[in-house]
């Protein structure tokens, strides 16, 4: 895997955008999600998630944009081989974060394939996807539509992930499978190093982000470290 | 790992910066500062730049005129006296000028993939207007004042990996001479030690004329950098718990290692017996008038001179396994302070035997960034109580125990530790209370049969997934934790930026409050002209 993008672009600073490197980004979406009410756990989950996306030229930050404006979704109930729909679709979050845990067990992938109904917000799926390939060390080929992509053991993608659908509201059904297929056929999707972020997310991103912050006060700059003395 | 011995903590022949001089020196690295275009006043530009066998990086230096009322160390500054990079590879004059419009603005700047870190430094404004003056006068400073600041600049936050657009680690992780944990920090620090001995010599020739003289060598290398360190560290400490565990891991290793030598030769216990009187010394001279250092300088002198009176005249060095014995009796004999010298002054002979256990310090924590799901709840709680039994007898509802909260100020994002019962912000806090959620968990399993699949858990109670995640790394990883109260009115956060800043290989721990903390770098160490003939080890 060579990384492409390591060089810097020549508009990286005409242009109003802003360029992250991967950590940079995570770390910024860990407080956005903490920031617009996501426990910790979540938050670090979120963020890491953003930084998959983004690792593989996808907008890790607006599809966590998306996740932080939706609102009225549901946790799976595990069930072997078919997570079933109720009234309100699917988290892409908890879908994900289930698909992990219970990726040994029957609920989860088993042993074969698993179904999930109507979620949405497919991209953020997919990052976890991505984890639960490297964790079970298995491939796995995900289905949706007429759709599909794989996963390797390494957490990376196939390149049809270029053509993932980046619309959140999208209601899909998913399927995952252990793939049998070789891997060495599958073209894998190139990792980047360097993230641009419009300036118009940076703002959005910025103002969940502030929310984890504390407002400065003479006590806290204080205690912070207290008066230096840079003559000494 | 408890907080009180971390306080204690002593650079080894592990820490990083002897990991870095080490390789420069065994791969007979090059340097060179091939830019050098400052004023009379001491501003502009210069580049120094460190050749290895595969690859090359520059230490981009941007050199100010900055008025004394901006000057301070705090994180909330936004001008300094030099402001650095560490470039990765040649610039070009196309680089020198955007790092020009960035580098001095710090934070408020942005650097690129090309850079892989950030730093800023004040002078130490005594010593080193003295130091030019004394130089262009044609004569050298007094060594006592040299050795009593100990640096002519102390950097006040050097940003690494990923930080404001700089390079990830994914960028370095392939490259040998960047395995070992913060090298490229490391090499930063070093080049700036001798930017600014050439910046006293520029401004003492200017002033001087003919006349100015430079630093005689053997006073320039009582001269390290200064480091002022906060708060940011310690969070640090708790985020990282696997790298964390590869740290303490190697040095236990590597103690475990020298323990277990049956015998000893002369040539180690004279190296020993060298080290050992070298480590008196500095003792002697190591300055703080911090009322915590003082003790503990007291309690590192009497011990010291208690284990040198042990060693010359009551450890059988005939018996077998005489260095194990000697940690034996330092156990029961000597205060934290020279048990915790000790074992860096066991370590400092044995180079061959455990040198080796510095490519174990670094480690990818993405892989171990899992949750086993179908581990079943009996299993965790085994864990739980096994390896988390010094979080469970607190009880946290307690005023006292859980008086401080951590959180990140609005200035300039910087880490602080407020009082949760005087100070707003509690809500906001950060989740560096380990313990507390460690309880928390416990007292949650209580209502969880031992059969059921951590999965099912995290289905339900999903805010708890980082502290199982803990837990569960807990059983490979037993050197992962802090084992103390991280928000209890008695912990000293200065202990954990001593334990850091030990394996980073500081020296002249000087407290300035129990938040903060002056150190130095590469004191005593050579400078970048004289590695290839010095003796580094």
């Amino acid at each position: 895997m060579s990384p492409e993008n390591q060089q810097v672009s020549e508009d990286f600073y005409t242009s109003g955008d802003l360029w992250f490197s991967q950590s940079e980004l995570q770390q910024l979406v860990v407080k956005v999600a903490r920031g617009s009410g996501y426990c910790w756990s979540d938050a670090e989950e979120i963020g890491w998630a953003a930084s998959w996306l983004s690792k593989f030229g996808l907008p890790g930050e607006d599809v966590v944009l998306s996740l932080m404006h939706s609102s009225e979704l549901i946790a799976p109930t595990p069930t072997p081989q078919f997570w079933k729909e109720g009234r309100i679709p699917h988290c892409p979050l908890r879908c994900g974060l289930a698909l992990m845990d219970f990726a040994q067990l029957p609920e989860g992938l088993g042993t074969s394939s698993l179904v999930i109904e109507s979620m949405l917000g497919l991209p953020c799926f997919l990052a976890f996807a991505a984890r639960t390939a490297r964790q079970i060390q298995h491939p796995l080929k995900i289905q949706w539509e007429e759709q599909s992509l794989f996963m390797n053991e390494a957490a990376q993608p196939s390149v049809e992930i270029d053509k993932v659908s980046m619309e959140f509201g999208k209601i899909v059904e998913v399927k995952i499978t252990r793939s049998e297929s070789d891997m060495a056929y599958v073209r894998t999707k190139n990792s980047q190093y360097c993230v641009r972020v419009s300036s118009q997310s940076f703002e959005q991103l910025e103002a969940f982000a502030q929310q984890t912050l504390v407002p400065a006060s003479d006590l806290s700059r204080l205690r912070a470290g207290g008066h230096d003395n840079p003559t000494s | 790992m408890r907080v009180a011995r971390m306080g204690c903590s002593h650079p080894t022949r592990l820490s990083f910066l002897r990991q870095l001089l080490r390789r420069l020196k065994k791969e007979n690295w090059s340097f060179d500062r091939p830019v050098w275009q400052l004023n009379q006043r001491g501003v502009g530009h210069a580049v120094y730049q460190a050749q290895g066998p595969e690859r090359c990086y520059s230490l981009v230096a941007f050199s100010h005129d900055l008025p004394e009322e901006m000057r301070s160390d705090r994180v909330i500054a936004t001008a300094w006296d030099a402001t650095f990079t560490l470039f990765d590879g040649t610039p070009s004059t196309a680089d020198i000028e955007r790092l020009e419009r960035n580098v001095p603005l710090q934070e408020a700047g942005r650097i690129s993939a090309k850079e892989l870190s950030l730093s800023r430094a004040n002078r130490s404004v005594r010593l080193f207007e003295y130091v030019v003056k004394e130089l262009a006068q044609g004569r050298q400073p007094e060594r006592s004042r040299l050795e009593h600041t100990g640096y002519l600049m102390r950097t006040t936050a050097v940003y690494g990996t990923g930080k404001f657009g700089a390079a990830d680690r994914g960028v370095l992780e392939d490259r040998p001479e960047m395995r070992a944990p913060f090298q490229a920090e490391m090499l930063s620090v070093w080049l700036t030690r001798a930017f600014t001995v050439d910046l006293v010599e520029h401004l003492a020739a200017e002033l001087g004329g003919a006349q100015a003289v430079n630093l005689d060598p053997a006073l320039r290398s009582l001269l390290g950098v200064g480091n002022s360190t906060g708060l940011g560290m310690a969070p640090f400490m708790v985020r990282h718990p696997v790298l964390i565990h590869h740290w303490f891991a190697a040095r236990e290793e590597a103690l475990a290692r020298v323990r277990s030598q049956p015998k000893l030769t002369s040539e180690t216990l004279d190296q020993f017996c060298e080290v050992l009187r070298a480590k008196q010394e500095n003792a002697n001279q190591w300055q703080s008038e911090h009322p915590l250092q003082v003790v503990k300088l007291k309690e590192l002198r009497e011990g010291l001179m208690q284990l040198h009176t042990f060693v010359h005249e009551e450890w059988d060095i005939a018996q077998k396994y005489p260095w194990d014995a000697l940690w034996y009796w330092s156990q029961l004999e000597l205060p934290l302070e020279a048990q915790e010298a000790l074992a860096a002054l066991l370590l400092e002979p044995h180079g061959e035997l455990i040198d080796d256990l510095g490519d174990q310090m670094a480690t990818d924590e993405e892989v171990t960034f899992k949750v086993d799901g179908s581990q079943l709840i009996g299993e965790l709680r085994k864990h739980l109580h096994s390896n988390f039994f010094w979080a469970l007898g607190t009880d946290y509802q307690q005023p006292e125990q859980c008086a401080r909260f951590w959180y990140v100020s609005e200035e300039k994002l910087e880490p602080r530790l407020g009082e949760r019962h005087s100070e707003p912000g509690a809500e906001r806090e950060q989740p560096l209370d380990i313990g507390r959620q460690v309880a928390e968990l416990r007292d949650l399993l209580r209502e969880w049969f031992d059969e059921t699949p951590v999965a099912q858990l995290l289905l339900v109670h999903p805010e708890f997934r980082s502290i199982v995640r803990r837990v569960q790394l807990s059983a490979h990883y037993p050197f992962a934790e802090i084992q103390d109260n991280l928000i209890s009115s008695e912990m000293l956060p200065i202990d954990l930026l001593r334990s850091k800043l030990a394996f980073f290989g500081a020296t002249h721990f000087d407290p300035r409050s129990d938040r903060w903390v002056r150190i130095s770098l590469f004191q005593g160490e050579p400078y970048p002209n004289e590695l290839n003939r010095a003796d580094v080890s």
